[in-house]
C-alpha cells in the first residue's frame, strides 16, 4: 500500500512539475504559428541513416508535396538538448531562452505532429495543461475554502443558521451541474482577456462547488463538537477559537484532502468542457479544453489522429488522480472510538 | 403519510428557491442581449428602450419575479429575444428530442447493467470482474467529454457506426424511412451515453448487491441448503432493490440535463444545443427557461425516487431508519 | 468575604436548580427539571460523594458546579465566592481552580495529541509559553506515577487506566482546590479502579484537594467519601456522613443501592471463591 502511494504521489508531482515547467519543455511558443506546415505529423526520431548508427536523435525536415507530408532526407538535424530557442519568463521570475531540446532551424521537432497553424501541439499540449490544471486546482481551492468555512458555521453555531446554510446546500446540489455551471457563466462578460478569463473561471467553478465539502466538514464538526474532549477543554475555560483551531480543524483537514483528490479531476473536467465550448479561455491561449473543440470537425477527426493528444493526457491526469482519491481515501480515516 | 408530504414539501421548496436563484443572476449580468445590441451602430437607443420596456426588463427585480411565477403557472416562460418566439414550445420541441435520446439511453442503460451487475458480483474477484473494474474505473474518472471525443474519433475512424447529419424532420417521408434515419442518427450518441452510464450503474448494482450477499440473512440461507439461484432471486436482489431505486431516481433525474455534451458534440437537435446558443447569446429567458425544465426534472426525478422508495423499503414507512 | 478556615465549608451548593429542553421537534419539547433544589456543603480537603442511579441529576449537578452549564437557580459559594452566576469573564480567572475528571478517559482525552499536548492543554489556554508548559506537565506526570519519558507519546499508546492517570494530571497543571470526578472509574477494570482510587487519596493529601465525586456505585465511593448525598429524580433525598449512610439507610433510594452494591459484592466474592 505504501509503495502504491508513493508511486502515485511521484507520478503526480512528475505530472505538475512538467506543466510547471511547461516553457522549459516545450521546445515552441504555443501560439507561435508555422504556415508551412500545417497538420504536419509527429516528426520521426532517427538513429539510424545510410551512414549508419549515429548516437544522437536526429530529424529530418518535412516538406509538403502532392502526395502529402514527406520527410526531406538530403539534410539531417540533429536534436540538442538545453539548447537555445525562443525567449520566455521562467516561473515568471527570470527571462531565459533556454530550453530542454530543439532542432537548429529551418526543421523543426513536433513530437505530437503540428494544428492546422502549423502550432507544435506538443508545446501546446504542455502549456495547455498549465492552464487546465492550474483552473483546476484553483477553483478546488476556492470550493473547498468556502465549503469549509460555510461547513464550520454550520456545525458549530447549529440551529438556524445550520438550517439555512444545509438549505442551501440541497438547493445547489440538486441542480443540474453541467446546466447551472453554463448558466452562471452566461450570466458573466464573455469577451474579456484570458487572464480575467481565466479568474472568471476558476471562481465560478469553485463557487459553485462549495456545497458537498460544506456538507461534509459539517458533519465532522457536528459529531466533533460534542466529544468529551471538546467538553473537558471547555471546562478549562476555552473559548470557540480554541476548540475549532486544536480540536475541529484537524478533523477536517483529513476530510478536506480527501475531498481535494476527487474535486480537481471534476473541475478539470469543468474548465475543459467550459473551453470546449466556447464559454472558458479562448485562442490563441491553449488549454486542452479549446484543443478539443477542433477535434469536433470530422474531417480532422480521421486524418490528423495526432490531434488527440490532449485526450491522452487528460485521460493520464484523471486517471492518476482517482487512482490517489481511492488510496487516499482508504488512508486518512482516522478511528475514533465511540462517543 | 408525513414522509410524503415532507418530501413534496421539500420538492417544490426546491424548486422555488432554484427559480429564484435562476432570477438573482439576471440582476448580476453585467451585460445582456441588449448590450450586444447597443454596440450594433444601427440600432437606436430608442428602439433599445422600446425593446427593454416591451419585454418588460425595466421593471424592478420583485415584480419582474412576480410576473414570471404567474406565467410560468401559466407554462408561458417567457419569450426568447433571439428567437423572437415564446420559450416554452421552443424548449418543448427540443426537449423531446432529448428525451428520446436519454429515454433510450437509459433503458439499454439498465437494461445491460443490471444483470451485467448481478452477474459480476456473483463472479466477484474472478478475472472478468477484475478487468471489468478496472475497465469502470478509467470510464468513470476520465471527464465526459473525453470520453465522448475518444469514443467518436474510434467510431470515425474505424468506420464503426453510420453518421448523418441534417435536419431531424423532414416533410413527406414514410414512417418506415423516418423511423430508419432516427435509428442511424441515434446510434452513435446511444452509444456514447450507454457506454459512460453503465459504467457507473452496472459498479453500484454490484456494489449493493455484494453487500447484501454478505449479510447475515443470505449466507444462513445458503446454509440451510437453499439453492445459489433461489437465493439470489428471492432474497438478494429484492434487498438490493432500494439502492438500485434510488439510483433509478437519479437516472431519471438527469433525463433532460444528462446529454447536453453528447447532443453537442453527435449534432444531435435537442435540448443541449439549443442552451448553449442560448448562453452564447445571452438569451436571458431561453436560458433561464432551459436551467428550470432541467431543475424540474431533476427535482421530479428525486421526488420519483424517493416516492419509489417508500413504497419497497418498508423500513422507511415504519420510521425505522429516523435518526434525530 | 471571609477566607477559608478549617470549618467553613470549602464548596457550598444551596437552592441549585437547572430545567433542560427535552423533546426533537420544536414544537414539542418540553421542560424536564434535571435537578431541584439541591443543597449539600464539602469541608476543605474532604471527600463528598453524589450518588443515585442514572438519570437521578447527578451529572447534572457536576456540570453546574464545574459551570459547564449556568444553573437557573440557586448559589455555588466556592472558597468563600458565589460563582453560580459569574460571566464568562470572571469566571476564567475562577476556573484554574475547579477541575473535572470525566467518565472516559479514552474519550475525554483527543486521542491525535500527544501525551504532552493533552496536559498542557488547559495551560495553553492560559497562554503560558512552552518551556513553562512542560516543566509543568513533567511535574504532573510523575505525581501520577508516570514516567516524563512518555511525554511525548501519542495517547493512542496508553491503556485506558493511564489515561485517566493523564486525564488527572492535565486537572492538576492548573492548580485546583476541588476536582470533580464525574463517573471517574466506569469502565476501569477492577484493580485499575482501585490503583486510581489510591492515588487521588494520596493527591488529596498532598495538596489538600477537594472531591466531588459522582458515581452510581455505592462501593467504590465508601472507600472514599467522607459524606455521602443521595440523589433521586433530581433531588436529594437523603446525606450524611458515610457511616451513616451504610448502616442506617433511611430513604428506599438509598436502600436500593446499598442492595444491589452488596449483590455485586457477594456475586464477586463467590466467582473468586468459585475460581479459588
Amino acid at each position: 500500500m505504501r509503495t502504491k502511494t508513493a508511486i502515485l504521489i511521484a507520478a503526480l508531482a512528475a505530472l505538475h512539475l512538467a506543466l510547471l515547467c511547461a516553457a522549459f519543455i516545450a521546445p515552441y511558443d504555443p501560439v507561435a504559428q508555422n504556415r508551412e506546415l500545417p497538420y504536419a505529423p509527429p516528426t520521426r526520431l532517427h538513429l539510424h541513416d545510410a551512414a549508419g548508427w549515429h548516437l544522437r536523435l536526429f530529424v529530418y525536415r518535412w516538406t509538403l508535396g502532392d502526395e502529402g507530408y514527406l520527410e526531406d532526407k538530403s539534410e539531417s538535424f540533429p536534436v540538442h538538448l538545453l539548447t537555445t530557442g525562443s525567449s520566455y519568463e521562467f516561473l515568471g521570475i527570470f527571462d531565459t531562452t533556454r530550453h530542454l531540446f530543439g532542432v537548429a532551424p529551418p526543421a523543426s521537432i513536433a513530437l505530437f505532429g503540428t494544428d492546422g497553424f502549423g502550432r507544435d501541439e506538443f508545446s501546446r499540449v504542455l502549456y495547455g495543461g498549465q492552464i487546465s490544471v492550474a483552473a483546476g486546482i484553483a477553483a478546488t481551492l476556492i470550493a473547498l475554502l468556502a465549503g469549509a468555512l460555510c461547513g464550520v458555521i454550520a456545525g458549530y453555531y447549529g440551529n438556524w443558521t445550520d438550517q439555512s446554510l444545509m438549505a442551501g446546500t440541497e438547493l445547489f446540489l440538486s441542480l443540474p451541474w453541467l446546466y447551472f455551471l453554463l448558466g452562471v457563466r452566461a450570466f458573466l462578460p464573455l469577451h474579456v482577456s484570458p487572464v480575467r478569463t481565466f479568474f472568471l473561471l476558476t471562481c465560478v467553478i469553485g463557487l459553485i462547488g462549495w456545497a458537498r465539502p460544506a456538507r461534509l466538514v459539517r458533519g465532522i464538526v457536528l459529531s466533533s463538537r460534542t466529544r468529551n474532549y471538546v467538553l473537558a477543554a471547555r471546562s478549562f475555560g476555552a473559548s470557540d477559537l480554541h476548540v475549532i483551531r486544536e480540536h475541529i480543524l484537524p478533523e477536517i483537514l483529513g476530510v478536506l484532502m480527501t475531498q481535494a483528490t476527487v474535486l480537481v479531476p471534476r473541475y478539470i473536467a469543468a474548465e475543459v468542457t467550459l473551453s470546449f465550448f466556447g464559454l472558458g479561455v479562448n485562442e490563441p491561449v491553449a488549454s486542452w479544453g479549446n484543443m478539443l473543440s477542433t477535434l469536433q470537425q470530422y474531417s480532422v477527426l480521421v486524418s490528423y489522429a495526432w490531434l488527440l493528444a490532449p485526450v491522452g493526457a487528460l485521460i493520464i491526469t484523471s486517471v492518476i488522480y482517482a487512482l490517489l482519491a481511492d488510496v487516499v481515501q482508504s488512508r486518512l480515516e482516522f478511528p475514533h472510538p465511540g462517543n | 403519510m408525513r414522509y410524503l408530504g415532507r418530501t413534496l414539501l421539500r420538492a417544490i421548496l426546491l424548486l422555488a428557491g432554484i427559480s429564484i436563484l435562476c432570477f438573482l443572476f439576471t440582476e448580476m449580468a453585467p451585460g445582456s442581449f441588449f448590450d450586444e445590441l447597443r454596440l450594433n451602430p444601427q440600432v437606436s437607443p430608442e428602439t433599445i428602450a422600446n425593446l427593454r420596456s416591451r419585454y418588460g426588463l425595466d421593471q424592478p427585480l420583485i415584480v419582474r419575479y412576480g410576473r414570471w411565477v404567474k406565467s410560468a403557472a401559466r407554462a408561458d416562460f417567457g419569450y426568447s429575444i433571439a428567437y423572437n418566439a415564446p420559450v416554452a414550445p421552443l424548449l418543448w420541441g427540443r426537449a423531446k428530442n432529448t428525451l428520446l435520446l436519454t429515454a433510450t439511453g437509459m433503458l439499454l442503460t439498465w437494461l445491460i447493467s443490471l444483470p451485467l451487475g448481478v452477474w459480476l458480483a456473483a463472479r466477484r474477484g474472478r478475472m472478468l470482474d477484475q478487468a471489468f473494474s478496472i475497465a469502470s474505473s478509467f470510464v468513470v474518472s476520465i471527464p465526459e467529454v473525453v470520453i465522448a471525443v475518444a469514443l467518436l474519433a474510434i467510431v470515425v475512424r474505424w468506420r464503426l457506426l453510420p453518421l448523418s447529419a441534417g435536419p431531424l424532420h423532414g416533410e413527406g417521408i414514410s414512417l418506415r424511412t423516418h423511423v430508419q434515419d432516427l435509428a442511424t442518427r441515434m446510434l452513435l450518441p446511444v452509444t456514447i451515453l450507454v457506454f459512460v452510464e453503465s459504467a457507473i450503474i452496472v459498479r453500484h448494482v454490484r456494489a449493493s448487491v455484494l453487500e447484501v450477499l454478505g449479510t447475515p440473512f443470505v449466507q444462513a440461507a445458503h446454509s440451510f441448503g437453499i439453492c445459489r439461484a433461489r437465493v439470489l432471486f428471492r432474497h438478494v436482489l429484492p434487498a438490493a432493490a432500494s439502492p438500485a431505486i434510488s439510483l433509478f431516481g437519479f437516472s431519471l433525474a438527469g433525463l433532460v440535463s444528462g446529454s447536453l455534451l453528447i447532443e453537442v458534440i453527435c449534432g444531435w437537435p435537442g435540448l443541449g444545443p439549443l442552451i448553449l446558443e442560448a448562453t452564447l447569446s445571452r438569451d436571458l429567458y431561453l436560458v433561464i427557461g432551459g436551467i428550470m425544465l432541467s431543475a424540474l426534472f431533476m427535482v421530479g426525478g428525486n421526488l420519483i425516487a424517493d416516492l419509489m422508495l417508500l413504497a419497497a423499503d418498508p423500513r422507511i414507512r415504519t420510521g425505522a431508519l429516523d435518526a434525530d | 468575604m471571609p477566607a477559608s478556615e478549617p470549618n467553613h465549608p470549602f464548596l457550598r451548593v444551596q437552592g441549585l436548580s437547572k430545567r433542560y429542553l427535552a423533546g426533537g421537534r420544536w414544537h414539542r419539547r418540553v421542560h424536564m427539571a434535571a435537578a431541584i433544589e439541591i443543597d449539600f456543603e464539602i469541608g476543605k480537603g474532604k471527600t463528598l460523594a453524589l450518588v443515585g442511579a442514572s438519570g437521578s441529576g447527578k451529572s447534572t449537578v457536576a456540570r453546574c458546579v464545574t459551570r459547564l452549564e449556568r444553573p437557573d437557580a440557586g448559589q455555588i459559594w466556592l472558597d468563600g465566592r458565589d460563582i453560580a452566576q459569574l460571566s464568562r469573564r470572571d469566571l476564567a480567572l475562577v476556573r484554574p481552580g475547579i477541575q473535572m475528571i470525566f467518565q472516559d478517559a479514552v474519550t475525554s482525552i483527543n486521542p491525535r495529541f500527544s501525551a504532552a499536548e493533552a496536559i498542557e492543554e488547559p495551560l495553553r489556554i492560559q497562554g503560558k509559553n512552552s518551556s513553562e508548559r512542560r516543566s509543568i506537565a513533567e511535574e504532573v506526570i510523575q505525581e501520577v506515577a508516570l514516567s516524563p519519558a512518555w511525554l511525548d507519546r501519542s495517547v493512542m499508546q496508553f491503556s485506558g487506566g493511564q489515561r485517566q492517570r493523564l486525564a488527572i494530571a492535565r486537572a492538576l497543571t492548573t492548580q485546583p482546590k476541588l476536582l470533580v470526578l464525574d463517573e471517574a472509574f466506569t469502565g476501569l477494570d477492577l484493580s485499575t479502579q482501585a490503583q486510581i482510587a489510591n492515588l487521588l487519596l494520596d493527591l488529596q493529601a498532598a495538596h489538600a484537594l477537594t472531591y466531588l465525586v459522582i458515581s452510581h456505585d455505592l462501593t467504590l465511593v465508601t472507600n472514599m467519601a467522607d459524606a455521602v448525598a443521595v440523589m433521586s429524580h433530581g433531588r436529594i433525598v437523603e446525606q450524611g456522613s458515610t457511616r451513616q449512610i451504610v448502616r442506617d439507610p433511611k430513604h428506599e433510594e438509598t436502600k436500593k443501592l446499598l442492595s444491589s452494591a452488596k449483590a455485586a459484592e457477594s456475586r464477586l466474592a463467590r466467582r473468586a471463591g468459585a475460581s479459588a
